[in-house]
């Protein structure tokens, strides 16, 4: 190795060293301890009964209704808000991709939601409903409290996480249109494929990785919902999520060797959630991040 | 642009664009309005404000807890901002630039911290937070911000990075500039906009996080904007608190609005940068 | 002024090495060509003059100075690169100073320069522009510009028309060529064009993989080439070939057989594997001139390309009997199969041919190069 590089690699080392150690440091380590955490009985109010019960917590979690509860809503919330963001992303891109004036006012308006702060999103959409402060009744001749009933509430929560968060799978999607040759589809064209053909046939195949990506990133986002709910419903109506579950039983319960337990396992459902689509769909990030 | 659109067709794509406007918008008019009622109006199930009052929003401002989170909030995510942006641009050059075993390695852990559910360490940071003097304080926030919005900062940055064309550099160093000279005059100023992107993109999240917010502070010391709303209990007791709630909101969205609207090019560049490439 | 001088040097980059062990000097005011096939290490080996690669191995020296450890800054050498990497934040002006500005100059020196470089290269007009606002021959120009503002001691050049459309490229090299004439100063210049390599070099350096195959005049390479690669590498359209063999003391050719000087035939006779022959298409012509030596035989006019000055005849010969021929591959000359190769010969456009025509062409038996095929190697060269 030459004098320069190995100046070089203590360089590199050097510059990624500060990112490096922060990275572990609030997450690998917290990580671990949580690991630790969970392999007692630790309930801050009562501080004394702190002992190693090993698996105990894990089979408590995992014996409870709540957590399978809060499992199943939230896979279905995730499901269902991913779902209806491809569909509707496709739907936004390609009338981005095809409005030739209004593009750059569709664009902006589409940032709006994805800026905007997830709780005030949240709030807006609750009052809408809200049968004393809401206009969505009145414009619909309703009555109901939406909120008040687990199949409307359920509605309400994906449709805000739907209207925050479509915009950013249509940007996306839109930047993978652009990356579609005109001279393919007009090739495909005169080859005698129609719109939905080419749409189908030639678009959608060209930009599998893009959108695998975009669900990848939107999936696992989806999958870590606190926010909508908390401050939709705060998990009442049977609505919560994983991650209303462990910041109750962490913080508002204070029971960090339960909670912990809690916290490992949906860990573990977003590294298996990981590993579904890196094996599964095989999307390589390393490599299209690579130089 | 779209290949052989006939007149029918623009004018579908054209009703498609109002309808994604109007959907998009909606919400933020619909809080806006709400914000401007009179407290007497906000039963009125109307989508708009019969007479606009400012009422709400002088119960905000005369709020010392809005005031304090909003201080908060501006603090905290300039601070992270700030500190997330310097080290991921260390990192992101060093894995453009540089030759090193371990560049791989560290975009994979960044890649894994970005899809980190942040619930998980709630619990022990809580608990070390408490041990360390940090909870409910601005560093308890400006620590885990900073962490989290690492990876973006880098992925960003070194796709941004990557664009630039890095002869440069060389060209400059044959001009005679020395590796800190070409640093300085030809690289800084063409990396710019990207670390601006960055910072953007990394100022966002840390605005709009609320379980760290609530999770790790318990008063006005460093409570930021998202969990004060959350919390809000109004300017009296006995006062639903919804004027109030949409007067913050509204409040604490108007800078994100403009923010988007200068910077709207930029913003989607820095989005999409990752994720299409290649 | 400068004299370039490398010994032995090598440059290795994980799995692959680059350049291999080349030596060579480079005269004081000559202007040098580096030409190969892409891949070949030819910007490698010129990085490594200008120091932005180390050298893995040997030394370099200018006017007897080891320099190989200095940094690009303290070599005084100017580079033009393929991009052109002008820095696309500063205007003309400012890119052209700006080598001048590292470098402490007066403002007012700095001023006279680029105004005089500016008018060199008739920029004047374009002095206040960003790079964005440019031609590509213009911005060309302005990385011309800001090389020879310095008055450095070498000139590099990396491939710097490759991006221009062909008609602006044959413009700037006559310009590059006069401007170097002009100013007198060392310069190196890598191509993968043998035309442009032809045109502008005093000597042509043929790099293959990473070696060096042959350093010497465009005419010494055009008429004596070294090797089979060489041979097919220089000129165009490139050298004809056709496989050989060595028979009752003659070379046989499946267009008939020719005579070697003495002093060779021992040579070629001793060789080892199958031979190739190769011709110029210039060296066939429609008469003898009266040269009963010359070899004659007919063949059919495949493609006729009349050029106004010249006229390019493209016929097939039948390899009945012969070998196949193999070329090497990175020379990527598509001209035949295993029955039949294809041939060209520059004729008098006199000569009046037509597609589908039969023509008698008449071939000088000295002007045939034979080689090993196995290993490229000329052995109708004195060594
Ligand atoms: N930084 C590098 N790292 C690894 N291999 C390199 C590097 N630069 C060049 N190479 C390799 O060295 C060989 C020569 O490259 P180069 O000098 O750029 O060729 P040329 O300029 O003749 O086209 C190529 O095979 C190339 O892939
Ligand atoms: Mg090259």
């Amino acid at each position: 190795m030459s004098r320069r590089t190995a100046a070089e690699h203590r360089l590199g080392w050097l510059l990624c060293a500060p990112a490096v150690i922060a990275m572990l440091l609030v997450t690998a380590w917290p990580m671990l301890y949580a690991l630790w955490l969970s392999m007692f009985r630790y309930d801050l109010r009562f501080p004394a009964e702190r002992e190693f019960i090993g698996f105990d917590n894990y089979l408590a979690v995992l014996g409870s209704e709540v957590w399978w509860q809060a499992l199943s809503n939230t896979v279905f919330i995730t499901v269902a808000s991913v779902a209806v963001e491809l569909v509707l992303g496709f739907v936004f891109a390609l009338i981005m991709h095809h409005a030739i004036i209004g593009r750059r006012l569709v664009r902006t308006s589409l940032l709006v939601p994805y800026g905007i702060i997830t709780v005030v999103a949240a709030m807006s959409w609750r009052f809408a409903f809200d049968p004393t402060t809401g206009f969505i009744n009145a414009l619909l001749g309703l009555e109901g409290a939406w909120l008040a009933e687990r199949g409307s509430a359920f509605f309400v929560i994906i449709q805000t996480e739907v209207w925050k968060t479509t915009s950013f799978m249509a940007l996306l999607l839109l930047a993978g249109l652009t990356l579609v040759p005109d001279d393919l589809l007009r090739a495909a064209r005169v080859d005698g494929a129609d719109a939905v053909q080419r749409f189908f046939r030639v678009t959608l195949p060209l930009m599998r990785s893009v959108i695998m990506v975009a669900l990848l990133f939107r999936t696992l986002d989806a999958f870590r919902i606190f926010d909508t709910v908390f401050v939709q419903t705060r998990g009442s109506q049977n609505t919560e999520s994983l991650s209303i579950v462990g910041y109750n039983a962490l913080i508002t319960r204070l029971n960090l060797g339960l909670g912990s337990a809690v916290s490992v396992l949906i860990f573990l459902c977003v590294l298996a959630l990981a590993a579904i689509y890196i094996k599964g769909f095989g999307i390589d990030l390393s490599q299209r991040k690579e130089p | 642009m779209a290949v052989g659109d006939s007149r029918l067709e623009r004018l579908f794509w054209g009703a498609g664009s109002a309808l994604v406007v109007a959907y998009a918008l909606i919400p933020v008019v619909w809080i806006v309005s709400l914000s401007l009622k009179r407290s007497a109006d906000l039963g009125d199930n109307r989508f708009l404000p019969q007479v606009a009052s400012l009422e709400h929003y002088a119960a905000v401002f005369d709020d010392p807890q809005f005031s304090a989170a909003l201080w908060n909030s501006i603090g905290i995510a300039g601070i992270s901002t700030f500190a997330a942006v310097v080290l991921g641009s260390f990192a992101a050059y060093a894995i453009v630039r540089l030759q090193f075993p371990g560049r791989r390695l560290i975009l994979a852990a960044a890649l894994s911290i970005a899809m980190f559910p942040p619930v998980s360490i709630i619990g022990p940071l809580f608990n070390m937070w408490r041990t360390l003097g940090l909870y409910d304080t601005w560093p308890g926030l400006i620590i885990p911000y900073m962490t989290f919005t690492l990876p973006l900062a880098i992925w960003t940055l070194s796709a941004f990075f990557r664009e630039i064309p890095w002869d440069l550099d060389k060209a400059a160093r044959v001009d005679g500039a020395t590796p800190l000279q070409a640093f300085l005059r030809v690289i800084v100023p063409l990396a710019a906009p990207g670390v601006f992107t960055a910072a953007i993109l990394v100022f966002m999240f840390a605005w709009n996080d609320f379980l760290f917010a609530i999770s790790l502070t318990s008063t006005n010391d460093a409570r930021t904007v998202p969990a004060a709303i959350a919390f809000f209990t109004g300017s009296s007791r006995f006062e639903q608190p919804t004027g109030s709630i949409a007067a913050a909101s509204v409040v604490v969205t108007v800078p994100i609005i403009i923010v988007v609207l200068l910077f709207q090019r930029r913003i989607v560049a820095g989005l999409t940068s990752g994720a299409v490439k290649g | 002024m400068a004299e370039i001088e490398l010994r032995g040097v090598s440059k290795r980059f994980p799995g692959i090495t680059a350049v291999k062990r080349v030596d060579f000097t480079i005269h004081d005011g000559e202007f040098f060509i580096l030409v190969g096939p892409s891949g070949c290490g030819k910007s490698t080996l010129l990085n490594m003059i200008v120091g932005l690669e180390d050298v893995s191995e040997g030394e370099i020296r200018v006017d007897g100075e080891r320099v190989d450890d200095l940094d690009p800054k303290d070599r005084n050498m100017a580079m033009v690169f393929q991009s052109y990497a002008i820095y696309p934040h500063m205007t003309v002006r400012e890119n052209m100073a700006f080598p001048l500005s590292l470098a402490r100059m007066s403002k007012q020196e700095i001023e006279r320069r680029v105004s005089q470089a500016a008018e060199i290269l008739q920029l004047q007009e374009f002095l206040d522009r960003k790079p964005r606002a440019l031609s590509g021959g213009q911005r060309q120009r302005v990385a011309m510009g800001r090389a020879i503002v310095r008055e450095p001691n070498v000139f590099l050049l990396d491939e710097p028309l490759s991006n221009l459309d062909a008609k602006l490229r044959v413009q700037m090299r006559t310009e590059i060529a006069r401007l170097q004439r002009q100013l007198g100063t060392t310069t190196v210049y890598v191509t993968h064009d043998q035309t442009e390599a032809m045109t502008l070099g005093d000597r042509i350096a043929v790099l293959r993989a990473g070696e060096m195959l042959q350093i010497g005049t465009p005419r010494e390479l055009y008429e004596r080439p070294g090797s089979l690669f060489v041979a097919g590498f220089i000129g165009s359209p490139a050298m004809n070939f056709l496989p050989a063999r060595w028979s009752e003391e003659r070379l046989e050719l499946p267009i008939g057989s020719i005579a070697l000087p003495e002093q060779l035939r021992a040579r070629v006779a001793d060789a080892e594997g199958p031979l190739i022959a190769g011709f110029r298409p210039d060296h066939l012509s429609v008469s003898s001139d009266g040269d009963s030596e010359r070899l004659q035989f007919e063949v059919e006019a495949d493609v006729v390309e009349w050029l106004g000055a010249d006229l390019f005849v493209y016929f097939d010969v039948e390899l009945e009997g012969f070998d196949n021929l193999a070329l090497p591959e990175d020379l990527e000359l598509e001209i035949g199969n295993r029955e039949r190769q294809s041939l060209v010969a520059r004729i008098d456009p006199a000569a009046g041919v037509q597609e589908g025509n039969r023509l008698k062409l008449y071939l000088a038996p000295d002007r045939v190069q034979v080689f090993e095929a196995d290993s490229g190697a000329n052995l109708l060269l004195d060594v």
